[in-house]
Order: C-alpha cells, then structure tokens, then sequence
C-alpha cells in the first residue's frame, strides 16, 4: 500500500499569525495546523474528491518564493456603484477601500475583535474534516481576515464588492466573517481574481451568518487566471426568516473547487442558489453544494448550469439533506449541464437525504449537447455556425446570468463567458 | 430562380423524394400540394438545407448556383428563406438579438453595412406590428411560449425582416384561425415582387385563397404527379385526391 499523501510542506509551515490575535483564534490556529499536519490529502477514494483527486496534483507545482506584492489593482467602479474592499494575497489593503458608511457596516480584522466576536468565530469555524481539508488549511494559515457586521435593521444601499486578488506564486488564505444583524439588508460581491500566470493556491472561506429577518443577496465570481488554484469553502448559516440570494460564477482552471454549505437553521429561512460554471481545455472546476433543512417550514431553490468544452471536466454534487424535525420543508435542486465536445466530462450528482415525512423536494439533472434543431434553425436564418453555436451556448446559461442582480458584475460574467466561448470554439 | 431536376432524397436510408422536376420563375407563386406523407415537408426541409436528408440524386441549382453545394447559412444568404411547420423555441435566445444577428449576417454577406440599434429597432417593431404580433415579444427568446398562430406569424415577421428572394413557407397556414391567416396572407403579398419567388406547401386550399398563386403542383409519393393553375387547387378542394389516383394516408 502507497504511504499517504501529505500536503506540500510549503503549505503547512507554521507562521505565527498576525500579532495580537484573540487568544481563541490563536488556539484555533494551532489545532487545525496540527491536524492538517497529520491529515493525507484526498484521493481517487475518498467520495468527496473522487473526480478532483487528479486537479490536486497541481499542489505540487506551486513555488514558495515569498515574492513581495506588486502594486495593487485599481478599482474601476464608478464610485457611485459600489463600496469596495480589496484583499490582496489573503491581506486586507485598506488604502485601497471604499469604505460603506459605518453606521450601516463596520469592518474590522479579526485582530481586534472583541472576546464575544472572537468566540463566536471560533465556535462557527469549520476544520478537521475530512473533506474540507482547505478550509482547515484556511484556518490553520490565515494572516489576516474580515469581520464584516451589518447593521441591526440597516439597509446597505449599493454593493459591497470585496476583491480578493492572488499575484505570483505560493499561496494566499482569504477569511471572512460576515454578520447579518437580525433586519439587516445587503448585496455583498465576492470576486476572486488573479493573473494565473503562475502555479499558487488561494484557500478562502467566507462565512455568513444571517441573523432574524436579514436578507443578504451574495454574488461570488471566480474569475482568476487559469494557473491560480482555488479551493474556497462557503459556508451560510440562516437564521429566523431570513433570506439568502446566492449567485455564483465559475471559470476553470487547474484547480477549481467550491465547495457551498447552507445550513436552514431556523424557522422561515429561506434560501436561492444560483451557479454558472464553465471551463476548457484541460481546466477543472468542482462544486460541491449542501443544503441543510434543520427546521421545519424553509425553503430552498437550487439551479445549477454547467458547460463543458475541451476535455476539461466540472463536477456537480448537490446535497440536500432534511432533518427529521423539518417538516413542510420546500426543496428544489436542478442541475443542467451542456458538453461542448467528445472529451469533456461533467460528473452530476444529486444527493437527497430525506429524513422528516411532510416535505417536498425535487431534483432534476440533465446533461445534452446543443440541440441539432436549434441550431438548423439559426443557421436557416443566415447565421454562420461559430456564432449559431455561441448564441446556443450564451442561452444556456444567460437565464441564470440575468439573474445576477448587479448590472455592472452582470456585464462582467457575461463577457467572461463570451470569451470563454469564442476560446471554446478556437480548441 | 429555382431549378429542381430529377431530385431524389432519403433520411435514415428510406427514400422520400423520388425524382423531383420544379422550374421557379422570378415572381411567381408556386404551391404545392399533396396529401401527408407525400414527401412535401421533406422538400421544403431539402431547399433550406437540413443535413438530415440524404440527397441521392438530382440537382438544385439557385440563380444558376449549385444549391445542393452550398451549406445551410450560405443558402439563407443567397436569398433562401423556410417558414417552418413547426418553429423550434429556443429559450436563451432573445427574438431580438436572434433576428439583428441573423439580419446583419445577410446584410454582410451582401456588402451591406450592419443596422445601427435604432434603425433595427425601428424596422423590427414596424415589422411585428405587420403581423400584428405584440412588441413585448421581441424581447422573449425565440419562439418561447408562443402559441402556434403566434410562432408562424413570428416566422412571416422574419421573412419580412430578411427580404428573401425564394420564401417557402411550410404549411405557414395550417392550424391558423381566419384573422391569422389573412395577416400572414397579407404579410405574403407584401413581399410579392416581379424579383421574388416563393413555394407555399399547403395541405389545404384555403390559403390560396388569399395568396393565389401562379401554378400548382399535386405531389405524390415523392413525384409531381400534376402542375396546373390555381383553378387545379379548386378541383383538388372539390374532388380530394382520388381522382388522380392518390391515396390520401390520412384518410387510409
């Protein structure tokens, strides 16, 4: 029998974190260094990776040679848009921030949080499972992260768009906590980007913790070059009637993993979760979404699309699991998926676990090529093919893209995507 | 404009066309009818382009270009347009970037500059307004929940838009009540022009009644197996097929 795998070394070295970090942070760090250290990464076997044990591999070509930052991007919203954070390499740069007005939002690192805030984020954190190992990674190497409250009864009239951006090599941990205070209301834009130029891996996780009656509307883009690697865990907790509208796209890369939890912990909660997902070539892209219905009467709807080109492959494991005490509980989950050539692969995986007997709860899966017939139509119409193909392919997905309720971060997935098909085409 | 000689075509090796002669003149109005089965959505599907037939034999020659030659969009290009039978929804796809799209294609390929937005616009909404379609349906996607009269008066909208100059239009009445069919009527004869031609297949004569076409053609087992005038569309609505020998399968 082959030894485990371990983590590259470079991945696990002990830093002692940002100075002054609460002491249940600073306990949480080392436990989870400790238990990384002894955990074997995933493979083939374990069911949670067993399509992305290969795209793992590619850990193995990140150099660690502690590059400085270069300068940071400039932020090219129109300030009357949207407020802005930028996290450079897992670093908060103030400098480069559009603060949102602070008696909306107040922000601040986890090294000053107070001894209640820093309890709850210890408590709510996630390491040590097994199929979470970069979460526990994240946990175990953060420098430097965001608590992010929104206010009680306070409404957040633009977006906040944080950009997470990875340069160079090595790897970069972006950690977040986000509070909706009970009646809060926002729109937050996470945007990940990176130059992919060179091997790296960005470990992220973003919490959301969504109070009574918050409603947050949360669009996560995963946009960064196809060299940066990127595991991220998602993970939202809804309390009392609130409201989560989630809106995800994902462009491929050597490593591409997301991994969204949503737990319906009170009575109410309701929860939309859209995701587009796309990738080329040799490209990689995993979803992993888990719903939890813990209390009765909360509602879930989940819509996934994905497109395949090349021979790259995207995965789509959907969980819903109903707790035996969530009775008149509402689930929805459809997945569709559209290859683009011969090679490509798309592993869809509904999972129903259904343990109260008053729900209801639908799934639907289906994965196509494009449709002859529409096509022949397009074609009748005087359309050349290359473009009939990319209208088909744009319509796949555009329902959904509609439904990201930002224009200009609408414009932005959908050029991506434009480009994504036309490179599509060129393979 | 349209010559067709001796075309034969198959799909999935069972042979549908059996030896087809068809003489189109610039202007005129052809019909052809038969009754189902007797290969003539199979033709229309020929002359637009559809790969799923097989063309075992014959020639169709467009303008004196090899028509058979030329790829689908390339036909379309040339001037070819088919109303379908049955429109596909394309949900995805709005009616309004589909029809810019597919109009600025044709224009390029004559040498003609793209529409600007407004001009588009002002020429599809004029356009939709022809055919007494609502406006809001342009921003739909193709063909998405429209009713049947409602897609087969989108599909006259698009020929208006495209200006073809050899318009088949495929059963465009069938299922049609009387308003609808007097606009796509009137959306026919408004193309009529001495340059262009068109090809209505029609199971039934009422709709040339309103378009009244130069010849009509009785097609059979995949043969013509009779031309005459429009007084032959009469006779056939009087007497049925019989009388020519045919079997009517939707009768059998």
């Amino acid at each position: 029998m082959n030894a485990a795998k371990r983590f590259p070394p470079d991945l696990l070295t002990a830093t002692s974190g940002p100075n002054g970090l609460p002491e249940p942070l600073v306990a949480l760090k080392k436990a989870a260094l400790t238990q990384l250290q002894t955990q074997a990464m995933p493979t083939r076997k374990t069911e949670d990776w067993r399509y992305s044990a290969g795209a793992l591999q590619n850990l193995e070509r990140i150099a660690f040679t502690g590059q400085p930052l270069t300068t940071p991007a400039a932020d090219t919203r129109p300030e009357t848009q949207a407020y802005y954070l930028q996290v450079s390499n897992g670093q908060w740069q103030a400098n480069e921030s559009r603060l949102p007005p602070g008696d909306v939002v107040s922000i601040c690192t986890f090294t000053q949080l107070n001894v209640a805030d820093a309890a709850l984020v210890a408590a709510s954190s996630l390491y040590g499972r097994s199929d979470l190992p970069f979460a526990t990674l994240n946990t175990a190497r953060f420098e430097d992260a965001l608590f992010i409250r929104f206010h009680q009864n306070r409404h957040l009239e633009m977006p906040l768009v944080i950009e997470h951006r990875h340069q160079g090599d090595g790897a970069s941990y972006p950690k977040l906590y986000v509070l909706m205070e009970k009646g809060a209301q926002a729109t937050l834009i996470e945007e990940y980007q990176g130059d992919g130029q060179q091997a790296s891996l960005v470990a992220s996780v973003t919490e959301l913790d969504l109070r009574a009656q918050s409603q947050l509307t949360f669009i996560r883009l995963d946009m960064a070059g196809e060299n940066t690697g990127h595991a991220g865990l998602t993970r939202a907790n809804l309390g009392r009637d609130s409201r989560l509208s989630a809106h995800c796209a994902g462009f491929g890369g050597t490593l591409r993993r997301h991994d969204f939890k949503i737990g319906l912990s009170d009575t109410g909660a309701e929860c939309e979760l859209n995701g587009v997902c796309v990738a080329l070539g040799e490209q990689h892209y995993d979803n992993h979404t888990d719903i939890e219905h813990i209390a009765s009467h909360c509602n879930s709807n989940e819509n996934y699309r994905c497109i395949a080109g090349g021979s790259a492959r995207i995965v789509f494991n959907g969980r819903i699991h109903i707790h035996r005490h969530a009775q008149k509980s509402n689930g929805a989950m459809n997945n569709r998926n559209l290859l683009l050539s011969p090679e490509a692969e798309i592993d869809t995986k509904p999972e129903l676990e259904i343990y109260a007997d008053d729900v209801k709860c639908a799934h639907g899966t289906t994965i196509g090529q494009l449709n002859e017939e529409e096509l022949f139509y397009l074609l009748t119409r005087g359309i050349v093919r290359p473009q009939a193909i990319a209208m088909l392919t744009l319509g796949f997905v555009v329902e959904l893209v509609q439904k990201i309720p930002d224009e200009r971060t609408r414009a932005l997935v959908e050029a991506r995507l434009e480009a994504f098909i036309e490179a599509a085409q060129a393979h | 404009m349209l010559k067709i000689r001796n075309l034969h075509a198959a799909i999935d090796g069972t042979p549908i066309l059996k030896g087809i002669n068809l003489d189109v003149r610039p202007g005129e109005v052809h019909a052809i009818m038969g009754p189902n089965g007797s290969g003539k959505s199979t033709l229309s599907q020929v002359l637009a382009g559809n790969t799923e037939y097989e063309i075992t034999a014959g020639e169709i020659r467009l303008a004196d270009k090899d028509l058979l030659d030329m790829p689908t969009e390339q036909r379309a290009r040339e001037g070819v347009f088919l109303a379908f039978q049955y429109p596909v929804e394309i949900p995805g796809v709005s009616n309004l970037q589909f029809l810019k799209t597919a109009l600025n294609s044709i224009r390029a390929y004559r040498g003609e500059a793209e529409l600007d937005a407004a001009t588009f616009m002002k020429l599809a909404r004029e356009k939709i307004k022809q055919v007494n379609l609502d406006p809001a349906f342009l921003k739909r996607g193709v063909n998405e929940g429209f009713s049947g009269g409602e897609k087969k008066r989108n599909e006259i909208m698009q020929m208006l838009m495209l200006e073809p100059r050899l318009a088949i239009l495929d059963e465009t009445d069938s299922g049609l009540d009387i308003d609808a069919l007097k606009v796509v009527a009137d959306g026919v004869n408004a193309l009529r022009d001495p340059q262009r031609s068109v090809i209505m297949v029609t199971h039934y004569q009422r709709l040339l009644d309103y378009i009244v076409p130069d010849y009509v053609h009785v097609l059979a087992k995949g043969k013509i197996v009779k031309s005459g005038g429009k007084e032959l569309a009469l006779e056939l609505e009087a007497k049925g097929y019989g009388w020519l020998g045919i079997e009517d399968a939707t009768k059998a």
